[in-house]
């Protein structure tokens, strides 16, 4: 590495103390405050992620107030600033006040981590479905819509049942603090999810991220010697992706604010929009384009790219196995995708100039798992929605923003099957499995294999649920696997009942009923904070029900068998 | 036999060593036995296809007999020969399968590929049917399709209890021991004495069930016909309408409790009718299966229960529960209408397509087994995120799964859920739509016959692209063999050629025969 300018050094060192002592002094204040009769690190969690929220609340306010007017359906500002001031304060208010009452535990496990990440999850779903109930972007009453949009948020997946606000405004019917809050959420939440990638997920392994052929979470860690180094930088890109992205998208001509909260939910692969028809509505050639490098971008692992930076090795992208199939699935999909003959006009749009890029579009955003939108995926053939289906599945790298599968698990697993397929010739071979230089471990094998074969068995139920509330087989189906991987739009069937005309791909949400939207809420979540982690929350929140059946009175007695020999 | 000495010396023409032909041509044999017995059937019955039935009887049993004499089996029994040999076995018969519908006249020469799926639905006991109009085909022909199923379910039952098992694949040496006849013999004179026990079983089972329907009121005919199909859990009816031709409980019933019967492990029917001792994890097995089918008969009632009324929705609810959860593929009503069922319902019964019924059997899928290890495997990953140093051995019933038997059915899961999503993408991308396309792969892979979407199992196959129908044959003869000897059926063959390779350029330096191969060599290392 080059020496650096010893001015600039001693800057950063300055802002490093700041930020350094500015974390140590939130951190006193918190465990000051938080000095109560009950010991609970999970409740801690969850309040203090309450607490948080109302900052952004304010913030959004703030916005509102100002510049609302000019992003508004409705031209006004200040329709929401009051309401999410007010929701704001109470939920600072409720959650300081529970928080007096906890302490911290002076030990904390591996599975109370888990949890942990799980309830903080579901505390800021809760704080930004509060938001929504309050705004009245849904009906008061429709608690489960709220929670399907917060989960959308948090999670940063692209399904919404909020309608357009009248015909031909093209405009989502949201206030201008809303459309902040939804777009700063999601952007939160990638920034959340760095974090837990950094610093949580590798200390637990689950689901076999932490080894990778040491090109993202476990070279995560070596980009500093302690995570909040690493974490530090790897939120700066995260921030620096998004500025870079809002200078594209208004340099491409798009309007300075609506560039803002467009480059929030590019850079962190969310996918919300303020328009009704998404990125579409804009119809223009150079935002398509800015944001098919921000979408890509989102779904290159942060890692990666900040080492090729630093290094100034572009070279570094080639040489990771995982960019490479990563890059290789985009340009073979993009090219089915265009070549895949279309219903209705067969071969003739291949007439048209811009059907290569509305290809990538297409396929950058689902693989990026953004789910932006020109074109409506039901316009594309139906083989080209099959092959979308499966990168939906796929999503993105892993340690990027995107979410998914992640590629690294499916090169694994595909040498696992080959490694299957050699050992039914020679029964009693011997083989690693290696990735690049760097073999890969049993035990995070089993993890991936784990996640794989949890997320398999809750995609089927959760179509049966997604169907009985209302979605014909493909949409519950597509849509199942659209949510999990926190993609958001889904195929729709062409059915004789207008399912399509209605539905169009985002309009999932707004077809199902409460049982569909608590559904695609909680498979959103289960998406982003991995299965293994939601199926260890789950055990832990049912444990008591559990050790009743296995230590009382409903305990299957067992009957020992004697073998006479 | 002295004086013909000079005769036999004539005909002694050198056989070449090849157990994948020997072994097709035993196959074809006995298929031409059965062709042959079809051609009885259409005599009496008269209503024609007796000469066809005739010459494509003349012509498989020559051609069989023939690639017979002309090989002999190999003394070395590895995997790779074990594969090929059943996986061309099965290719072969398959195409010979053809013969009857094309020399009747049932499917036109200009659709050869037609007949080609016909006969690889039959084979690989399948059921999915390419007949618009089965109604008017003539009984012979309907006897032998019947009956393609039956010689494919009889070698599948071999196949399943002792030489899969026996050669690993996919995590089946799980249930290697349970198989019927002695266990510590050798691999050919083991395989022999459990297929008798097994086809004895077999033959058992399909009288019980055809004298069953006879009694419940169907013709002679019709109760053979589906004896043949139901025992082979493949599922061809005689009739376009399928079971809903007879329009009877009792009829259903018979079925409901066969198709059951038959998508559970012949290992265990064995031992539980001769009540020697059985392992404790079959039992495990069967327990889930019969869970799963409960469950899911429970399921479609309270999915259906507004579409459907109370009797209609009880019957309909265990009549598929059964059918597809042993992945036999009979139809009673159409399921696909929206009218009758709800989507979830229908989305409930691809989830049976997938896992299909219990291993040594003849019923697709991945089979309720590898489920329970992918359960366990999966609950156990989460039990080891919570408890990291957990040592967590894997338990089904009493036994323990090993963690390489636990890596092998995990690899044949994912391998099948690959297959089966690749095969989809490729279905719709040849023309189908979404839902016809996937559900159709995952129908073929797993050996059940009928989809969703336009599908049905009152809508034949005809519903699927002409141009995806080769990978739906493909996926059939993927799904049939436990995908691990279809895709590894090359193997044999590329050695055998390294090997003479290898052979030749020795000889040509005037050295000593070779005994071990490079590939048997690197192996050994």
């Amino acid at each position: 590495m080059t020496p650096r300018p010893a001015r600039r050094a001693a800057e950063r060192e300055r802002l490093r103390r700041l930020v350094v002592r500015a974390v140590r002094g939130a951190d006193g204040v918190l465990h000051r405050w938080a000095r109560g009769p009950y010991e609970s690190t999970l409740a801690i969690t969850a309040l203090v992620v309450l607490a948080a929220a109302s900052p952004v609340f304010a913030m959004c306010a703030v916005f509102d107030w100002l510049l609302g007017g000019r992003v508004a359906a409705s031209g006004e500002s200040g329709t929401d600033a009051v309401p999410l001031l007010i929701a704001g304060a109470a939920i600072a208010l409720f959650a300081l006040g529970l928080l007096r009452l906890c302490r911290f535990e002076r030990r904390i496990t591996e599975r109370q981590t888990l949890t942990a990440l799980v309830l903080g999850s579901f505390a800021a779903v809760v704080a930004v479905a509060i938001a929504h109930l309050a705004t009245g972007a849904v009906e008061p009453t429709a608690m489960a819509t709220a929670f399907a949009e917060a989960a959308a948020t948090v999670t940063g997946t692209n399904s919404t049942a909020i309608a357009e606000a009248g015909p031909g405004s093209g405009l989502l019917d949201l206030g201008g603090g809303m459309l902040a809050l939804r777009a700063l959420g999601q952007w939160l939440g990638g920034a959340a999810f760095i974090v837990v990638l950094v610093r949580v997920l590798p200390h637990l392994g689950v689901g076999g991220l932490d080894t990778d052929g040491g090109v993202a979470t476990r070279s995560a860690r070596r980009l500093a010697p302690r995570s909040a180094g690493t974490m530090g930088r790897l939120l700066l890109l995260y921030g620096a992706l998004t500025v870079l992205v809002a200078v594209g998208y208004w340099s491409a001509g798009m309007p300075l604010l609506q560039s803002g909260l467009h480059a929030l939910t590019t850079a962190s692969t969310g996918g919300f929009s303020t328009q009704a028809a998404s990125l579409g509505a804009f119809d223009s050639a150079a935002i398509e384009w800015v944001a098919i490098f921000g979408m890509a971008a989102g779904g290159v692992s942060l890692p990666l790219m900040f080492l090729a930076i630093r290094r100034r090795d572009p070279a570094r992208f080639i040489r990771s196995y995982e960019f490479r199939l990563y890059l290789t699935l985009i340009i073979f999909a993009t090219v089915a995708v265009a070549l895949l003959p279309r219903d209705g006009v067969g071969w003739m749009h291949l007439l048209r100039p811009d059907h290569i890029r509305e290809s990538l579009f297409a396929v950058v955003s689902v693989i990026s798992t953004t789910g932006f939108e020109t074109t409506s995926l039901v316009d594309l053939s139906t083989g080209s929605q099959a092959l979308l289906m499966v990168l939906m599945l796929i999503g993105g790298m892993s340690a990027s923003m995107a979410g998914g599968f992640k590629v690294v698990r499916l090169l694994t697993l595909a040498s696992f099957i080959g490694r299957e397929l050699r050992r039914a010739i020679y029964p009693s071979l011997a083989e690693r499995l290696r990735l690049g230089r760097s073999t890969i471990s049993e035990t995070t094998i089993s993890r991936m294999t784990g996640e794989l074969l949890l997320a398999a068995l809750l995609i089927i139920p959760a179509a049966v649920l997604l169907g009985a509330s209302g979605l014909n087989i493909v949409d519950a189906l597509t849509y199942a696997v659209s949510t999990l991987s926190n993609v958001g739009p889904a195929m729709a069937a062409a059915d004789s009942t207008g399912h399509m005309a209605v539905e169009g791909s985002t309009g999932h949400l707004d077809a199902a009923n409460w049982l569909g939207r608590i559904t695609a809420g909680l498979l959103m979540m289960c998406g982003r904070m991995s299965v293994t982690a939601a199926a260890v929350a789950l055990s832990v929140a049912a444990y008591p029900a559990v050790a009743a059946v296995r230590h009382g009175q409903w305990r299957r007695r067992r009957p020992r068998r004697v073998s006479v020999r | 036999m002295s004086d013909s000495a000079g005769l036999r010396s004539l005909l002694e023409v050198r056989r070449y060593e090849s157990t994948p032909v020997h072994i097709s041509g035993v196959a074809l044999m006995f298929v031409g036995i059965g062709m042959a017995v079809s051609a009885v059937v259409a005599l009496i019955d008269g209503g024609g296809g007796a000469a066809a039935l005739v010459a494509s009887a003349a012509v498989t049993a020559g051609v069989g007999s023939a690639m017979n004499r002309s090989t002999t089996a190999s003394d070395r029994a590895d995997s790779p020969l074990a594969f090929a040999a059943v996986a061309w076995a099965w290719l072969a018969v398959s195409l010979a399968g053809t013969m009857p519908y094309l020399f009747s006249g049932v499917i036109a020469w200009s659709e050869a590929d037609n007949a080609l799926f016909e006969s690889i639905s039959g084979f690989t006991c399948t059921g999915a049917t390419i007949l618009a109009d089965i109604d008017s085909v003539p009984h012979g022909v309907l006897f032998f399709r019947s009956m393609t199923q039956w010689f494919g379910g009889m070698g599948l039952i071999v196949l399943a209890v002792s030489v899969l098992p026996a050669l690993k694949v996919g995590g089946l040496e799980l249930i290697a021991n349970e198989a019927p006849g002695p266990t510590a013999d050798r691999f050919t004179p083991r395989i022999a004495a459990t297929a008798r026990r097994l086809w004895m079983l077999y033959g058992a089972f399909t009288l019980a069930v055809a004298l069953a329907l006879l009694a419940a009121g169907t013709s002679l005919f019709d109760a053979v016909a589906h004896a043949f199909t139901t025992v082979a859990t493949g599922g061809f009816s005689t009739y376009s309408r399928s079971i809903a031709e007879f329009d009877s409980a009792a009829v259903e019933l018979v079925l409901i409790v066969g198709m059951i019967t038959c998508g559970a492990s012949f290992s265990i029917h064995w031992h539980l009718i001769t009540r020697t001792r059985s392992q404790r994890r079959s039992y495990s097995e069967l327990r889930w299966y019969l869970g799963l089918i409960c469950g899911a008969a429970a399921a479609l009632l309270v999915l259906n229960s507004g579409k459907l009324g109370l009797g209609d929705n009880i019957r309909e609810a265990a009549f598929y529960a059964a059918s597809l959860g042993s992945n036999t593929g009979y139809g009673l009503t159409d399921y696909t209408h929206s009218q009758f069922w709800t989507p979830s319902a229908q989305l409930v019964l691809l989830a049976l397509f997938v896992v299909g019924g219990m291993t040594g059997s003849t019923a697709g899928g991945i089979k309720v087994l590898r489920l329970q290890i992918v359960a366990r495997y999966a609950v156990r990953e989460v039990i080891r995120a919570r408890h990291r140093r957990a040592v967590l051995p894997m338990r089904l019933g009493d036994t323990t799964v090993a963690e390489d038997v636990a890596a092998r059915a995990l690899g044949f899961v994912l391998l099948y859920l690959g297959l089966a999503l690749a095969g989809g993408v490729l279905m719709t991308a040849l023309g189908n739509d979404l839902e016809t396309g996937f559900s159709g792969a995952v129908s073929a892979i797993g050996t059940v016959g009928p989809a969703l979407g336009e599908a049905g199992p009152t809508s034949s196959a005809l519903a699927f692209e002409r141009a995806s129908r080769p990978v739906m044959m493909v996926l059939m003869l993927f799904g049939r063999l436990e995908v691990f000897p279809t895709m590894l059926m090359f193997v044999a063959a590329v050695r055998a050629g390294t090997r003479s390779r290898h052979r030749q350029s020795k000889a040509a330096r005037g050295r000593r025969r070779i005994t071990r191969c490079p590939a048997r060599q690197r192996l050994s290392r």
